[in-house]
């Protein structure tokens, strides 16, 4: 649209140009991809040497055209990603066709690839407090091991942290793990680690795309407090089969995709990792080396065009992971989605979208002491059918639809395996809910310099039997045995409704042509929470649904950003400020035991927090030399205060919530050499995590005891860490099929023994403490990718 | 359970990348706070005195068991019951902190509850949460194996000591063991080149043997809720050091808790696991069923006043079966300390305890 209107211009401008005495005469043509023959739309074509001086851009089927004087001028064509033309040109008749060729350049060929995001979007665009990851740059950023990772990746935007190097989840804007939604294709993920966390289950090379929305969450999605990350699986290549593998150290993967049918209206898309972490296990001594690890994850996808405008994609997705501790445990967990979507342009204004979803999540654990052997298990379900309209006009963007959703939980399972064993079979009745949901929203622009994007979801939950309610005495704190009645409901029966309006407002003034203010409100209510007393989120860790006893929690945030592009859209700086109110969080009682607890509301606290802070971020996305700078500071407190001394944690004051790091810098940048190479680097620096030391000392049985009073009053050291890669791109000339990608990566270059935890222990008669480092060392990895 | 199973396997799973793992040293200022009452009392049904401890929590330096700055004298404390009956502590004049109850009126029974009171000699009172009394089921004869310990380890072999017992069909038993022995050591000679009576001896020993009592460790707490109505079978609460060949007493007690007791000693053990995963719990205050009375209910004390019925069993291990020559090569002299028995291992006796069969 946008060179059209430039050219029009152009058009109009040369047209009204008063005439010279000189006459003018026109150059014209069609600048085209050497390689594909496919117009390049936007290139600019730049008159350098003559008499006459201007230049213009090609329109979007690389159709340029300039008006010049007679003579002979020396015309330059450029385009990003291209190696630049200049063609001497003779102007003597009325009009002169000059079509020109353009060789992508090899080292910046990935910018070609359309994002489908206007270079000024930072600016232009509506919607703040958004990360999008760029798949093609994820593959020159260092990580561990040799392994893309979309969610290490994430760590290095502003406001996205983690409680520590390895850990599962990740925590935005100050918010705990399981308050992010992950979708992969609509579907939502409950699980989204490998390895106990120290990878991610999510394959970057299926993904076509990441968006992750840390604020301004779309009306259209909620049941989260803190983020949506929406990924989406690639659609498969209509063109023809292609394939890429890789071979790592811990990983293998492969993924091909193609047309399944001769009229190419059926694409596919297939792939797979699969690990072998016990080659590395079995390098370690006893009694380390008879562990076992394994784990694997397969995504596939099924795309029929149904004629102009109308799709039907299948997707499917799965991840396993088991680790076995020799004679003790085998744990394990699995994920599976499905989505089935159903996409239709009804006018040329109006499009529908129609998804079916299906989520499963399972954690098993077999113990394996003789005479306890067991399997114990809990699992998720989620299902979800949703339909969507978007209404696109030139001032209106108008989305509505609306959704309903069927959650069943098996908060946990056990039963004896083998023969001799003590013990008894036991299950936790499934808690089960619906939930309905329906939203408006509106962008609109009146004016060029202002949009407004307002928006309400409105959802209602409800708990349904069969189950259990516990009424607790009043005026006492709850415990198993407050409980003064156990009501009964039986199947279908509502338990317990919540719900509401969730208003979503965001706000994008334009101060200048490359500088905007926006701004951003927004609620959400989560009724689904992961129990979990550890400071970093575990397999074992379950979910709970909303019940009488546990409302839903509540989350409003509000955020304020300035944003400007400079030099032409190649640098993107924004600040942003936020701040956040969160109600009826989920805390335990000291002590609480989780697992298996047929009372488990009875140990669960009510939490408020508050999060606040600031993003700043710079990057720069052209040229070949990209990069980010992104700094944070950000606060995290929450508060468990009853009247009941044993139910309060910290005394009833305010504390640092685990992953409360306020300051956070990363610096991360991607260098395009010569010959293929890529030079890629991450500085990381954070504050380092809360944590508790002890505060006092005593004797119990004869045993030195610490006194842990105050949570998380204490830090460790901040973290910091500097990552450098190679990345050799095997092309030699553009639109080559078959090549080679090398990958070698040193993660932690100058082998900072960054504290991971600091823990105490007695030793004779003083306390000692002591710091584990995760990755104390440089760690080197190499890593081979074939493309064909 | 399930939580520890994890927690092991995180540990191993961090050792998984082994590799560049590694744990060092720190030194950080131990942050000190305003001290804290620490409770320590357990009443039972044998008869009495039952101790109970008061001290403070602080900085615990010395190799004192209760260093002077931290023991309470001159508290006033009662023990009383669910029928009114009140006994007043009477402090030991010998041990800081230990205060006995020796009114044999409130010897514990089963049904009843319990609970301390305590007025510190600053004034502040605290008093505890009745704790009720539960049964305990009878222990079975005790099951004792021979193990040899791996050679590289340079440790002693071990009797494992494991209980039999029945969990009553009634959910909601909770347990917890506790065992100690008294082994017939050597000093100065062995019992190869030196038969085993108590002559003075020319090669340097007076008493070359003696009785050297040994402590199990508190073993860990067990809930019915996963066995309830079933045979708690071949369980291990103590894997007793064999430094000698010879006879062995051992005697297992075990006690009843309520459901708070358990869930106090559950965070005590939890605390003692940390290793720096982070799949340990968020640690807290161990605060147990003693609070402050008065104005500020919200303080709370450490420790655990508790009631427990007991049922005990005993072992005489006679350490015949063990080929002696065979133990002499593995292990030497490694275990057999120069010169008099008595003065070579505290709190020892030349005659084993009351109760025991006579030195054989």
């Amino acid at each position: 649209m946008k060179p059209i209107l430039l050219y029009t211009l152009l058009i109009i401008c040369t047209l009204s140009t008063p005439t010279h005495a000189q006459p003018r005469y026109v150059l014209r043509g069609v600048i085209t991809d050497a390689i594909t023959g496919k117009p390049v739309a936007g290139a600019s074509v730049a008159v350098r040497r003559g008499a006459g001086r201007g230049g213009t851009r090609a329109d979007s089927l690389g159709r340029y055209r300039l008006s010049l004087p007679a003579g002979f001028f020396s015309v330059a064509y450029t385009s990003v990603g291209y190696n630049p033309r200049v063609r001497e040109v003779s102007i003597e008749q009325d009009e002169t066709v000059e079509n020109v060729d353009l060789k992508p350049d090899i080292r910046q060929m990935d910018e070609v690839t359309v994002t489908g995001r206007a270079p000024d979007a930072n600016v232009s665009a509506a919607q703040m407090s958004v990360v999008r990851l760029d798949m093609k740059t994820l593959k020159n950023i260092p990580v561990v091991f040799g392994e893309v990772d979309v969610l290490k990746a994430l760590m290095l935007q502003p406001g996205i942290t983690s409680a520590g190097e390895g850990a599962a989840g990740f925590n935005v804007r100050g918010g705990a793990a399981d308050q992010n939604l992950v979708l992969l294709d609509g579907a939502p993920i409950f699980n989204t680690s490998h390895l106990l966390g120290l990878l991610s289950n999510l394959n970057a090379d299926a993904i076509q795309d990441v968006t992750l929305y840390k604020g301004g969450i779309p009306a259209s999605y909620g049941g989260r407090l803190s983020s949506l990350l929406i990924l989406n699986t690639k659609p498969g290549n209509s063109e023809r089969i292609e394939a890429t593998g890789g071979i790592g150290l811990l990983t293998s993967r492969l993924l091909a995709n193609g047309p399944l049918t001769r009229n190419r209206k059926l694409t596919f898309v297939a792939g797979g990792r699969i690990a072998y972490p016990n080659v590395l296990l079995r390098q370690f001594p006893e009694p380390t080396r008879k562990n076992r690890a394994f784990f694997y994850d397969l995504n596939g996808r099924l795309t029929y065009r149904l004629g102009a405008g109308s799709q039907l994609s299948l997707t499917a997705y799965h991840a396993y992971d088991n680790f076995k501790f020799p004679q003790d445990t085998l744990f394990g967990w699995q994920s599976t989605l499905a989505t089935l979507r159903w996409s239709q342009r009804l006018t040329d204004q109006l499009n529908l979208n129609v998804t079916a979803t299906h989520s499963d999540y399972r954690f098993f654990l077999d113990g394996l002491t003789p005479q306890n052997t067991y399997r114990f298990q809990s699992d998720v379900r989620q299902q979800d059918v949703r339909a969507d309209w978007i209404w696109a006009t030139k001032r209106h963007r108008l989305e509505w639809g609306g959704g309903f959703t069927r959650y069943q939980l098996g908060p946990g399972a056990i039963r004896p395996t083998g023969s001799d064993t003590n013990i008894n079979p036991q299950t936790l009745p499934t808690e089960q809910a619906v939930e309905w949901a329906g939203y408006v929203s509106d962008e609109w622009t009146p004016v060029p310099w202002l949009t407004v994007q307002a928006g309400i979801r409105w959802v209602s939950f409800t708990n349904q039997g069969p189950g259990v309610s516990y009424q607790f005495a009043e005026g006492q704190a709850r415990t198993p045995q407050s409980i003064t009645d156990t009501l009964r409901f039986g199947a279908g029966q509502p338990l317990v409704r919540y719900g509401g309006p969730e208003p979503r407002l965001i706000a994008r003034v334009k101060l200048a042509a490359n500088t905007s203010l926006k701004m951003s409100y927004n609620r959400t209510r989560q009724f689904l929470q992961l129990i979990s007393n550890t400071t970093s989120i575990s397999p074992a860790d379950f979910w709970k649904l909303s019940n009488p006893n546990v409302p839903p929690q509540v989350g409003d945030q509000v955020a304020v950003g300035v944003f400007q592009n400079l030099r032409n859209n190649e640098y993107e700086v924004s600040v942003e400020v936020y701040q956040k109110r969160l109600t009826d969080l989920v805390e335990y009682r000291n002590g609480a035991t989780l697992l298996l607890n047929p009372t488990l509301d009875a140990d669960l606290l009510r939490a408020t927090g508050r999060a606040y802070g600031m993003e700043v971020s710079v990057q720069k996305t052209k040229g070949l030399l990209t990069g980010l700078l992104a700094y944070t500071y950000s606060r995290t407190l929450a508060r468990v205060n009853t009247t009941f001394a044993l139910d309060q944690i910290n005394r009833g004051n305010e504390y640092p919530a685990t992953f409360d790091r306020p300051h956070n810098l990363s610096l991360s940048s991607q260098w395009k050499w010569k010959r293929g190479w890529t030079f890629g680097t991450n500085f990381v620096y954070t504050s380092g995590r809360p944590t508790t030391y002890p505060d006092g000392t005593y004797r119990l049985n004869g045993v030195a005891v610490f006194d842990f009073s105050q949570r998380n009053a204490d830090r460790l050291p901040d973290y910091h860490r500097l990552d450098v890669s190679f990345t050799k791109d095997g092309r030699r000339e553009p639109g080559q099929r078959r090549y080679a990608n090398w990958s070698v990566s040193f993660y932690n270059v100058y082998a900072r023994r960054n504290a991971y935890s600091v823990y105490f222990q007695r030793f004779n008669t003083t306390t000692r403490s002591y710091q584990l480092s995760v990755f104390g060392t440089i760690i080197p990895s190499i890593s081979w990718n074939y493309n064909y | 359970m399930t939580n520890r199973s994890i927690h092991s396997t995180v540990t191993i799973g961090l050792l998984l990348f082994g590799l560049t793992a590694c744990i060092e040293p720190v030194s950080l200022p131990i942050r000190q706070t305003e001290r804290r009452l620490v409770v320590e009392g357990l009443i039972t049904n044998e008869p009495p005195p039952y101790p109970i401890k008061l001290t403070y929590s602080g900085n615990l330096q010395s190799n004192l068991l209760i260093p002077e700055e931290l023991a309470i004298n001159g508290a006033v404390a009662f023990v009383s019951d669910d029928e009114g009956n009140r006994a007043r502590l009477e402090q030991d004049p010998l041990n800081p902190a230990f205060y006995w109850m020796r009114d044999p009126a409130l010897r514990g029974q089963p049904g009843r509850r319990y609970s301390l009171s305590v007025q510190l000699p600053d004034g502040q009172q605290y008093v505890s949460k009745p704790e009720l009394m539960t049964p305990i089921a009878a222990l079975e004869p005790l099951d004792v194996r021979y193990r040899r310990q791996r050679q590289d380890l340079a440790q002693s072999d071990v009797y494992d000591i494991r209980i039999n017992t029945q969990d009553p069909a009634t959910p909601g038993n909770y347990y917890r063991w506790a065992s100690y022995g008294y082994l017939l050591r050597w000093a100065g000679t062995d019992p190869l080149s030196n038969p085993p009576f108590n002559a003075p001896d020319p090669r340097g020993c007076s008493v070359c043997t003696c009785w050297v009592p040994y402590y199990g460790p508190l073993g860990e707490v067990l809930s019915d809720a996963l066995i309830n109505g079933n045979r708690i079978a071949n369980r291990l609460v103590w894997s007793a050091p064999v430094y000698a060949i010879g006879p062995h007493y051992v005697e297992v007690r075990q006690f009843s808790l309520t459901r708070d007791a358990f869930q106090y000693w559950q965070r005590y053990e939890q605390q003692s696991n940390r290793t720096g995963s982070l799949f340990d719990a968020q640690p807290a205050s161990i605060e147990g069923n003693v609070r402050q009375a008065g104005d500020d209910t919200t303080r709370l004390a450490l420790g655990y006043f508790g009631a427990s019925a007991v049922s005990r069993q005993r072992v005489t291990i006679p350490g015949d079966t063990i080929n002696y020559a065979r133990f002499m090569i593995r292990f030497g002299k490694k275990f057999i300390p120069p010169g008099n028995c008595l003065s070579a291992y505290p709190q020892s006796r030349f005659e084993p305890p009351l109760g025991w069969p006579p030195r054989p």
